[in-house]
């Protein structure tokens, strides 16, 4: 009798507690999709000295955008690369940790968090972040080598080594996990299987400068002495480099700071790159119309793209702005020479000199003007004194190379070319010069060694069988 | 009967053991306790400049935005009136506008020699008004007297010191007042021929006219970066003529063929020749290391020899340096502190070729986000390894801002030495003011046996740190003299305590625009007598000296010691074998 109710009444309470807990997870299900998570507060520029205009009106933009959808992870990301591009750390840094909150399946939010960490004073925090987030994007590249580079500076070598190879298994293709790797041998003593990494990273991309330098030392341990000098010096100047990701260009496209597009487009200057830094040169010309120093910069981009009509032109604008500046009126006699007028050429490079005496590359301007209408002693003259002022330029020895040359001084020829090789290792012309003077004084070892350095500069060069069957023949 | 009996002997074991216990705590783990106080977070320096007297504060007039304006700020230690205690020399910097508010010029503060300074400017006579930089102290006329260079952002200012607590101004007839932008400087018999000679750093060629309009973060006003200028400055190396008058030899020397914006400047032998070699930090060039041929010229090898640029190929910003033997292998070593964004670089030496250990060191990456200008190595706290103190601050404005009262502000870093040639950063330095720092100058200034720092922040107040760290260990300090009683520029000295081999320098230029005390400080851990003591004079000649007791300060007269007996120090045309060296030497040489 007492059987049954007994048996019933759990299974009957066991259904109403279900039904309860299914009312009641309805109920908290409902009240929090119905409550949207507060959006991340938006990320303005902390108080404390002005702001570029171009900077201010693109960070404007973004709020905007921001404020119309500020659960929009993107619209985050992207004003954090804006901050990032600009240099504005700790706001980068929190604006990327918005970005992530929102969308935490995007590893580049975070990875970019890491390097505004870095930049902010976090060095620890950010090698944590690098590594947790290479734990859970194993593949990412970038990450990978910013890993890699920061255990590198914490003294990690063997961790980086390992970070290194995983880059090169990703990207065989990109040089920088041949070098970070190559440093990691370099730091444990195997100078042979760094040079073999370091040569790889190079046969990518020769303009590596930080793969050279490291290359120099490897060769140095290994005894290797005059390819080390040659590397070393090759490397010299190199510039932080990141394996590039999704947002690099439109980092890029974000520098709109005037000071940073100007570093940006003389770098590109420096490293061979003349349109591109017309471009930038161009933006900024619009910002800032009237500025002789950007007009020059331009005009130089100009020439060295064979638009010299064009360099002219702005350079004589620039004149009528600035008339007390030498940069211009050194920049015509360049212009000049170019546009095969030497006559005016010279009048620009006397404005220039009586402009600025003590500026040795306004010596050599003339100096080349000079030489282009046959008065080589007077060029000689202008050499010494621009090298009196800064012997360390070492276009002055090339120049003084081909001047003693001309003036039928070829020991004097050939110990300049030698000095202008040495401190420049990869100016062909150096390198042609000395071929040329060691051809002429009959010295068959060193024309065979220039020509050799010709050769590994320009091997498709037309002129070089030229200069092969020359060599050739005081060989003979 | 046996357990009644056994009581007794239980009761006694148990108070020797509790004995033990007591002895233990108050022998052993008492003093270890005070040994690591600073360990838990005791600061290390007690900030005491007003109440020694040093009430100086150093400006650069209204901000606007001329370069010179944000290097400036030097600093001296030295004994100028030879009563054994440093004094203090502080380099003012002023108002560049010529028609700008009046300068109050240099300040001399002399050690009363108990710790406190009272000014004696007027009546030593070593108020420059220039827009100062830097100074360096040596007795370059060899009268037993400390004379005193000065650097400025226009000519420079030789102090001869006559000897009775004033000084003369000899610029013009010495021949050494350098019409640029000096910065750090330095004494060294760089000829060996028994005279100092004198080492200038120079900048930029900067003037007023040639300032420009610079932008930082985010695009607002700041200062230019000396690149901006495109006009690096060579440097300038004076001979001493031995009397009294100095030559300009830096064309015939070779100093005019390589030369970037010069910060810092470090004089050691650094390839083991003999001969005193120059080392120059230039501020985003290439560094020169001029090697010394013995002939009167020198040729800058740094690049072949691993230490132009660090290890990634970049030149960095270059500001302050020391040379300092940190593995005690007998060659000097290289640091020097950098901009933001860079690591502070550690050159580790082998015989003459470099190679940056920045990262093996631990110095690297806690450098990142300051901008370093004087620095130095020294046993803040007596366990017999060297320590390192950064003065830092900035050079632009900057994301994040420590200080929002003054932009350019930074924390100061110090770190304590490890084992195996590491560091780590100690949380508390007692120096806990967000400066902008410049010059560091370090010595023992109440003479108690431990390093204490002055250092200078731009448009600041001077800061003198008193050392608090040093009374856990014991401690030596050696001055090093020549026949003269002049202080032995260039000298090195080896010392033996217990088992612990230590090297040290005789200088008084390193760290950024600074003048240092030129005695040598050990620190000896436990140790309470030093065995030996070897010096190594500028000329290459070896003198032994010794034993001493600890925690005592002693001189070492040059012809006062003995032949060293066993294995002399290393120092110049020894032996060398380890690896690579020989593959390096030969780099080395073929650079020549």
């Amino acid at each position: 009798m007492t059987g049954q109710p007994t048996n019933r009444r759990p299974w009957r309470i066991a259904l109403r507690w279900a039904g309860l807990l299914v009312v009641l997870a309805a109920v908290i299900w409902l009240a929090y999709a119905g409550r949207t998570p507060a959006a991340p507060a938006l990320v303005v520029p902390r108080p404390g000295g002005e702001i570029d205009p171009a900077v201010a009106r693109m960070i404007d933009e973004h709020v905007a955008r921001i404020e119309s959808g500020p659960r929009d992870a993107r619209a985050h990301g992207m004003l954090g690369i804006l901050y990032e591009a600009n240099g504005f750390w700790p706001e980068a840094q929190q604006s990327f940790a918005n970005a992530w909150s929102l969308d935490d399946a995007e590893v580049l939010w975070p990875y970019h968090m890491a390097i505004a960490m870095r930049q902010a004073g976090d060095f620890a925090g950010s090698l944590t972040q690098l590594e947790q987030l290479a734990r859970q994007h194993p593949d990412f590249a970038p990450l990978q080598h910013q890993l890699g580079s920061a255990r590198l500076e914490a003294g990690e070598i063997e961790e980086a080594a390992r970070t290194f190879q995983r880059v090169i298994d990703m990207a065989p293709q990109r040089p920088e996990g041949y070098a970070g790797l190559g440093d990691t041998r370099l730091r444990q003593g195997d100078h042979a299987g760094a040079a073999e990494l370091l040569e790889k990273a190079i046969e990518l991309d020769p303009s590596y400068r930080t793969a050279h330098y490291l290359l120099g030392l490897a060769y140095r341990g290994l005894g290797r002495d005059d390819a080390a000098a040659r590397e070393l010096a090759l490397g010299v100047n190199a510039l932080v480099r990141y394996m590039p990701d999704a947002l690099t260009a439109q980092k890029q496209r974000l520098s709109v700071g005037v000071s940073g597009r100007l570093v940006d487009a003389d770098t590109l200057l420096e490293y061979g790159r003349p349109a591109e830094a017309a471009v930038i040169l161009e933006q900024v010309l619009a910002t800032r119309p009237g500025d002789a120093r950007v007009m020059n910069s331009l005009a130089t981009a100009y020439i060295r793209t064979n638009q010299v009509q064009r360099a002219y032109a702005l350079l004589l604008e620039a004149d009528q702005i600035d008339s007390t500046s030498y940069l211009t009126p050194m920049n015509l006699a360049v212009c000049c020479l170019t546009l095969n007028r030497p006559r005016e050429a010279l009048d620009h490079a006397e404005r220039a000199l009586t402009r600025g005496p003590s500026v040795s590359k306004v010596h050599v301007v003339r100096a080349v003007v000079l030489a282009a209408l046959q008065r080589f002693a007077e060029a000689h003259a202008a050499l010494l004194e621009a090298q009196r002022l800064d012997a360390r330029d070492p276009q002055i020895h090339a120049a003084l190379g081909e001047v003693c040359y001309r003036l039928t001084r070829y020991e004097d020829s050939r110990h300049h070319y030698a000095t202008a090789v040495k401190l420049m290792p990869d100016s062909l012309q150096a390198h042609v010069g000395l071929c040329e003077v060691c051809i002429t004084l009959g010295d068959a070892a060193g024309a065979e060694a220039a020509l050799a350095d010709v050769r590994r500069l320009a091997a498709d060069n037309p002129q070089v069988q030229a200069l092969a069957q020359r060599v050739a023949q005081i060989g003979r | 009967m046996s357990g009644r009996s056994s009581r007794p002997l239980v009761v006694w074991a148990g108070v020797v053991a509790v004995a033990a216990a007591g002895l233990w705590w108050w022998l052993i783990a008492m003093p270890q306790r005070d040994a690591r106080l600073h360990e838990a977070g005791s600061p290390w320096f007690e900030e005491v400049a007003v109440a020694s007297g040093l009430a100086f504060r150093h400006e650069r007039g209204p901000q606007r935005y001329l370069f010179p304006e944000i290097m400036s700020g030097g600093a001296g230690l030295l004994d100028y009136d030879g009563d054994g205690d440093l004094d203090a020399y502080m380099v003012q910097g002023g108002d560049l506008m010529p028609s700008g508010s009046a300068v109050a010029g240099n300040r001399l503060y002399r050690n009363r020699g108990d710790g406190t300074f009272e000014e004696v400017t007027v009546a030593a006579g070593t108020g420059d008004t220039g827009f100062g930089m830097g100074c360096t102290a040596g007795d370059y006329d060899g009268d037993g007297n400390t004379d005193l260079y000065v650097t400025n952002v226009g000519p420079n200012v030789l102090y001869r010191n006559r000897g009775d607590g004033t000084f003369e101004d000899v610029t013009d007839a010495a021949g050494v007042g350098h019409p640029g932008w000096g910065t750090s400087c330095a004494f060294v018999d760089y000829d060996t021929d028994g005279d100092l000679d004198l080492i200038v750093v120079n900048y930029v060629r900067w003037s007023i006219a040639v300032e420009r309009e610079c932008s930082g973060r985010g695009g607002g006003r700041d200062y230019c970066k000396p690149n901006n200028y495109n006009a690096p400055a060579p440097d300038t190396l004076y001979r001493n003529n031995g009397d009294g008058t100095f030559t300009d030899v830096s064309e015939p020397a070779g100093l005019r063929r390589a030369f970037g914006n010069g910060l810092g400047v470090a004089c050691a032998d650094y390839d083991l020749d003999g001969l005193p070699d120059i080392y120059v930090a230039n501020d985003g060039m290439p560094n020169q290391l001029w090697i010394n041929l013995g002939d009167g010229r020198f040729e800058d090898r740094a690049l072949l020899a691993g230490c132009a640029v660090n290890r990634q190929g970049m030149a960095e910003a270059g500001m302050g340096v020391a040379a300092v033997d940190l593995d005690h292998d007998g060659d000097p070593d290289l640091f020097m502190t950098h901009l933001r964004d860079e690591t502070n670089t550690f050159y580790r030496n082998d015989g003459g070729v470099f190679e940056d250990t920045s990262a093996l060191t631990r110095l690297g990456a806690p450098s990142i986000p300051d901008t370093g200008f004087g620095m130095g190595f020294a046993d803040f706290d007596h366990d017999g390894r060297l320590d390192l103190y950064v003065a830092n601050g900035r050079v632009g404005r900057w994301d994040p801002t420590p200080n929002p009262a003054d932009p350019y502000g930074e924390r100061d870093q110090l770190y304590r030495g490890l084992d195996a040639d590491r560091f780590e950063p100690v949380g508390s330095s007692g120096s806990n003011d967000i400066d902008n720092s410049r010059a560091a100058a370090f010595g023992d200034c109440d003479n108690d046996g431990d390093i204490d720092i002055l250092v200078v922040s731009n448009a600041g107040p001077v800061r003198l740190l008193r050392n608090e760290a040093g009374r856990s260990g014991h401690w030596v300090v050696f001055r090093v003299v020549n026949r003269a009683g002049s202080d032995a520029l260039g000298a090195t000295v080896q010392l033996q305590a217990g088992q612990r081999l230590q090297r040290r320098l005789v200088q008084s230029a390193y760290s950024y625009c600074a003048s240092n005390d030129p005695r040598v400080h050990f620190g000896l851990a436990g140790e309470t007598e030093v065995t030996s003591v070897i010096v190594g004079w500028p000329d290459g000649t070896q003198e032994a000296f010794g034993p001493f007791a600890a925690d005592a300060i002693h001189e070492l007269r040059r012809g006062a010691g003995r032949p060293p007996v066993g294995e002399p120090m290393r120092q110049g045309r020894t032996q060398r074998s380890r690896r690579g060296r020989g593959h390096a030497r030969r780099a080395l040489a073929g650079a020549s």
